[in-house]
C-alpha cells in the first residue's frame, strides 16, 4: 500500500430511474459509488440484470464491496502481472458479499444478478474491470477513446453479469500509467444509448463536457445538474434506466478556469448578456479576479482585502460563484474548484 | 435544453430491433368457407391435393387471415415502442413461396403494405419447406443488415401458419426443419406453428419446433391470435438486459389448444 494523495482527480456519479421502470413501479436497478481512501479514487456501476427481481439490491451491494475493495486493495492489484488471479479475486470478494445479502433478503444469489464496471486512480496509475454491457470510456491527449466495448450476446436482451457462471472468462480488466489519461466514464446500457455511437464504437462528444464540469464544477452543485441532464435528455432516448461515473481531472483537453475562453468563463459564472458590454465584461473580469485569488482558500475578509471592497459587497460575489459551482466553502474559507 | 448535456453532442442510436416474420399458407385450401352466407354452384373442383364444393359468397379463411395480419400492424403501429422496434416480413406459400413483404421499419412498409396483404389470393399446393427457408433466408440476412449497421436487435420470430400438410419439396422439408431446429435448440429462433382449422397436420407442425408444441387456433381466431402476438412483440420490444421475457399463456387460451 502507498502512493500520494490523489486530490487532483475529481468524481461524480448518478443513476435514474428509466420510464420502463417508472411505468411499472420498478425500482432503478443502476446504482453507482464512488469512493477516496488512501490516494486511490474509485468509481463503480453496476446494472441490475431485469429478470431479477432483487437486482437493485445486488447492484447496490456490488458498486460498494466493489469501490471498497478495490479502494483498499489497489496498489496490490496492479503490481500483480496475472490478470486471472486479478479477476478472480475480485468476483469471489463481490460474490461473498452478494451471498451475505442473498440470505438478508432469504433470495437466490441470481435474484442479484447485475453488470459490473470500475474505474480507479492512484499515484499515476490506473485500473479498469468490465463485466457486461456498459462502456468504459477515457480521455487522453488525442481525445475520447473507448477502452471496453459492451460485452452482450448477439441479441439486444441478453448480457453477463456477476452471478453468471462464466463471469471470471469474460470479465475485462486492464491497467497501466495515467499519462495523458485526464478522465474516465462508466456508464450503463441506457446511457449508452445517447452517449455511446454503437456502430463505430466511439463516445459522443458531451462527454468530453460532463469530464470538464466534473473537473470545474463542486460535487455538490454538479450533482443535481447530472440528474437532471440524465432524466430529460438521456433517459428519454431509452426505456431502461440511466448512469455515469466519471472521474476527471484538468488537463490541456480539460482546461482549468483560467485556461478558458471568456465565452465559457462567462458561462460557468452564470453571467447573461453579451460579453461585448462593459458591464459583462467587468462582471466576469471581477469572477476572474476572484478564482485567482481563491487558488488558495482565503476567508470572506481576506477576500474583501484584497479585492478593496466592503464585505457585504464580497459576499454577494462569493456567493454567486458558489451558486455556479466554481467555488467552494469549506468551513470559513473559499476555494476556487479547477485550480 | 439542458445546460449540461446538448443534444447535438449526443449520439443518436437506433432503437434496438424485434424482428418478425410471418410465413403465411395462402395454397389453395385457404379459400376454404369458414363463415358468412353461401350458395352451393354444384360444381366440384380438386384443388391442393383434396375435392372441394364450389359456392358462390361467405368469408373465406385466407379472409380472416388477412383481416388478423393488418390487425397486427395496426396494434404495432399503436405502440410508442414497438412502432419504431418491431420489424415484420411476409413470405406465403401457395403454389410457390413468396416474399410479399420485405424486412422494413413500420412506417416505412405503411404506403404499401395494405394493399400487398390485401391483394394475397389463395391458389395452389403447400410448399411450407421452400417458404420457411425462404423466412430464414431473409431473417438471416436482416440481422447481417443490423450488425452492419451497428443496430441491436432481439431473437428473431417465425411465426408459421398452415391449414393443411406440406406437399413441396421433401429435400426442402427437411432442410427447413433441420434449419429452424438448430436455431431454436440454440435459442436463436422463437418460433410459433400455428394449426388452422381440423384438417392441418400438426405433426408437421411439430417437427419445426423442438422447444414449443404448435398450437391449433380455435375456430377462426386469427384476430385474438395476432392481438396476442402484438402484445408479446410490444413486451419483448421493452425488455432489457437479463429480461426473461416470458409469453403470456393465459393469454393463448383464448384463442388456441395446446
Amino acid at each position: 500500500m502507498g502512493g500520494t494523495l490523489n486530490t487532483e482527480w475529481k468524481s461524480i456519479c448518478c443513476a435514474v430511474q428509466g420510464r420502463g421502470h417508472a411505468k411499472k413501479n420498478l425500482p432503478c436497478q443502476d446504482k453507482v459509488a464512488r469512493l477516496e481512501e488512501n490516494g486511490v479514487q474509485v468509481i463503480a456501476l453496476a446494472d441490475g440484470a431485469g429478470s431479477a427481481a432483487l437486482s437493485h439490491y445486488g447492484a447496490q451491494c456490488v458498486v460498494n464491496r466493489a469501490t471498497a475493495f478495490i479502494g483498499d486493495r489497489f496498489f496490490d492489484l496492479i503490481a500483480q502481472e496475472d490478470g486471472r488471479s486479478v479477476t478472480l479475486e475480485i468476483l469471489n470478494v463481490i460474490l461473498q458479499a452478494l451471498k451475505d445479502e442473498a440470505e438478508l433478503h432469504d433470495c437466490a444469489l441470481k435474484d442479484l444478478a447485475s453488470t459490473l464496471l470500475i474505474a480507479a486512480v492512484g499515484d499515476g496509475k490506473f485500473f479498469l474491470a468490465h463485466l457486461g454491457d456498459g462502456v468504459i470510456g477515457y480521455l487522453n491527449e488525442d481525445g475520447l477513446k473507448v477502452a471496453s466495448i459492451p460485452d452482450n450476446g448477439e441479441f439486444s436482451n441478453e448480457t453477463v453479469f456477476v452471478t453468471s457462471a462464466n463471469a471470471a472468462a469474460r470479465m475485462r480488466i486492464f491497467k497501466g500509467a495515467l499519462k495523458n489519461i485526464s478522465g474516465f466514464i462508466l456508464m450503463s446500457d441506457g446511457s449508452e444509448q445517447s452517449l455511446y455511437n454503437k456502430r463505430k464504437k466511439t463516445l459522443a462528444g458531451a462527454v468530453k463536457r460532463l469530464m470538464h464540469r466534473t473537473c470545474l464544477i463542486d460535487g455538490e452543485i454538479l450533482m443535481p445538474q447530472l440528474e437532471e441532464a440524465l432524466s430529460s435528455v438521456v433517459a428519454s432516448n431509452t426505456q431502461d434506466d440511466c448512469s455515469v461515473a466519471i472521474l476527471a481531472r484538468t488537463s490541456a483537453q480539460l482546461p482549468p478556469l483560467d485556461a478558458l475562453p471568456m465565452s465559457e468563463r462567462q458561462e460557468l459564472f452564470q453571467i447573461r448578456g453579451s460579453h461585448a458590454l462593459r458591464k459583462v465584461s467587468k462582471e466576469i473580469s471581477c469572477c476572474d479576479k476572484i478564482c485567482e485569488l481563491l487558488k488558495r482558500p482565503l476567508t470572506l475578509r481576506q477576500v474583501a482585502r484584497r479585492l478593496y471592497v466592503k464585505r457585504l459587497h464580497a459576499k454577494k460575489k462569493l456567493r454567486r460563484l458558489l451558486k455556479a459551482g466554481v467555488i467552494r466553502k469549506d468551513n470559513h474559507c473559499y476555494e476556487t474548484v479547477s485550480c | 435544453m439542458n445546460d449540461l448535456l446538448r443534444k447535438k453532442d449526443l449520439e443518436t442510436n437506433p432503437t434496438p430491433r424485434v424482428p418478425i416474420c410471418l410465413c403465411l399458407d395462402v395454397s389453395g385450401s385457404m379459400n376454404r368457407i369458414v363463415g358468412g352466407q353461401t350458395r352451393d354452384t354444384g360444381r366440384k373442383a380438386f384443388i391442393d391435393g383434396r375435392e372441394w364444393n364450389i359456392v358462390e359468397g361467405g368469408v373465406t379463411a385466407l379472409r380472416e387471415m388477412i383481416g388478423g395480419v393488418n390487425l397486427f400492424y395496426d396494434n404495432l403501429l399503436e405502440d410508442e415502442v414497438a412502432r419504431f422496434a418491431a420489424e415484420v416480413c411476409v413470405v406465403t406459400f401457395g403454389g410457390s413461396a413468396n416474399l410479399v413483404i420485405d424486412f422494413a421499419n413500420l412506417d416505412r412498409q405503411e404506403g404499401t403494405r395494405q394493399q400487398k396483404i390485401s391483394n394475397l389470393t389463395a391458389q395452389g399446393e403447400t410448399p411450407m419447406g421452400e417458404a420457411v427457408n425462404m423466412a430464414l433466408d431473409c431473417l438471416e440476412a436482416r440481422k447481417d443488415e443490423y450488425k452492419e449497421a451497428g443496430v441491436d436487435y432481439y431473437q428473431p420470430w417465425l411465426v408459421l401458419m398452415t391449414d393443411g400438410e406440406p406437399n413441396g419439396s421433401e429435400a426442402e422439408f427437411n432442410r427447413a426443419v433441420s434449419r429452424t431446429n438448430a436455431l431454436a435448440n440454440n435459442r436463436k429462433l422463437t418460433i410459433f406453428p400455428i394449426a388452422i382449422g381440423e384438417e392441418a397436420d400438426i405433426d408437421c407442425l411439430a417437427k419445426f419446433s423442438p422447444r414449443r408444441p404448435p398450437l391449433r387456433l380455435k375456430g377462426m381466431n386469427f384476430k385474438e391470435f395476432f392481438e396476442w402476438l402484438s402484445q408479446s412483440v410490444s413486451r419483448t420490444s421493452q425488455s432489457m438486459p437479463g429480461d426473461t421475457v416470458k409469453l403470456d399463456t393465459e393469454g393463448i387460451k383464448g384463442w388456441a389448444e395446446l
